[in-house]
């Protein structure tokens, strides 16, 4: 179902416009099985006064903003709009004999970018063996993901991508903690 | 692991933001520390709870750490515009993705004001963003390098831990192509429901 990940966002929406807080959250909890903290945040934002609105691009009302409605104003339609090619130099991926911050990217095997990922890869990489040193970019793939490929097509802007993603947390951390120890500080 | 209180809204609408503590303990405490702040910028939808796992974590494993020089470490989370609790209506909303970039570097600027930290040296600072907050990430370094007024003269960004980005043609994704632009006008106005209530 290509449109699953809308139509389960979708229906979460409807229940937090509908039910309590509290009701939400056991919801979330309990049917979905979200983990108690991230049945906690999802709450908070389906039940925020602006969030959902400014997730996913639909319009509010005339008469509390003075956008109209379909305008490409809103961040997930800005995504879409303006996230295009690489956009960034050396002076953010780096060159040789000058100073920049040091990158680590972090990329889920089928999750999200699947397609995007290997080209943004590619050209990293290219930039690597032309002209910045090595160590600048570190890129790491979670390979612990692929065990949760079958999630890909959800990943991005459904409520449901959080445990999804943060199961992974400790994962995350453990290496983002091993590179700023040890690639990073020293 | 225990979060730093969260400051009062000094009308800067942070309230939902976090802060820990990941300094590592060491025992020779005679050196002057060096001083690291970890910024944190979320994704869409850009409330820093959903992360507080994640960066709880990071600092844990970061105040575990073995180090041989002492050093204080800042772990923490801005929020994008737009997603603050119920109780901060916005006047101005929703945002653009240029709106969240620059009110995302306005947020670095106040938590770099709040470090009054007596020592010569810049802290240095580490960007971490997810999904779009990488995007954010990357166009606050752009920018910081190309009007050099935009840099905070207390911070020093010596790196960058980009989650999960969503950098480059997000469109063209496999589900870039699902979320085209199309759908995402064709959605009926649930979401706008809210403001009706």
């Amino acid at each position: 179902m290509p449109y699953a990940a809308v139509l389960a966002g979708s229906t979460v929406w409807v229940l937090g416009l509908l039910l309590p807080w509290i009701l939400l959250y056991n919801f979330l909890k309990w049917v979905l099985l979200f983990p108690p903290w991230a049945a906690g945040a999802a709450s908070d934002f389906l039940k925020s006064s602006h969030g959902i609105v400014q997730t996913m691009c639909v319009a509010p009302p005339d008469h509390f903003v003075p956008i109209k409605a379909n305008s490409s104003s809103y961040l997930a339609r800005e995504e879409m709009k303006h996230i295009k090619e690489d956009r960034w130099g050396e002076e953010v991926w780096g060159a040789e004999g000058k100073a920049s911050p040091r990158l680590v990217l972090f990329f889920g095997k089928n999750v999200c970018i699947r397609g995007a990922h290997e080209e943004i890869e590619s050209n990293i990489l290219k930039r690597t063996v032309w002209s910045v040193p090595r160590y600048k970019i570190t890129l790491l793939k979670l390979e612990a993901l692929k065990t949760i490929g079958k999630y890909h097509g959800d990943h991005k802007y459904s409520v449901i991508r959080y445990p999804i993603l943060f199961a992974l947390t400790k994962n995350i951390a453990k290496q983002s903690q091993e590179w700023f120890v040890n690639g990073l500080t020293k | 692991m225990e979060a730093i209180p969260l400051l009062e809204n000094d009308g800067f609408n942070r309230h939902d933001t976090f802060r820990f503590d990941a300094s590592p303990e060491v025992e020779n405490m005679a050196e002057e520390p060096e001083q690291y702040l970890i910024f944190f910028v979320p994704g869409n939808p850009g409330l820093p709870k959903f992360y507080t796992h994640f960066l709880a974590t990071l600092a844990s494993m970061l105040k575990e750490s073995h180090v041989s020089t002492p050093r204080v470490i800042r772990v923490c989370a801005a929020h994008l515009a737009g997603f603050q609790g119920s109780g901060t209506p916005l006047s101005v909303a929703p945002y653009t993705l240029q709106d969240q970039i620059m009110y995302t570097e306005s947020q670095l600027s106040e938590f770099a004001k709040e470090l009054d930290i007596p020592t010569p040296r810049p802290v240095r600072t580490i960007l971490i963003g997810h999904s779009v907050g990488a995007y954010i990430v990357m166009e606050m370094l752009r920018r910081r390098h190309a009007n050099q007024q935009l840099s905070e003269p207390n911070l020093e960004i010596v790196g960058g831990i980009l989650l999960f980005p969503t950098i480059v043609d997000l469109a063209k994704s496999p589900l870039g192509r699902v979320l085209s632009v199309s759908v995402l006008n064709s959605l009926p106005m649930l979401p706008a429901v809210p403001w009706v209530c």
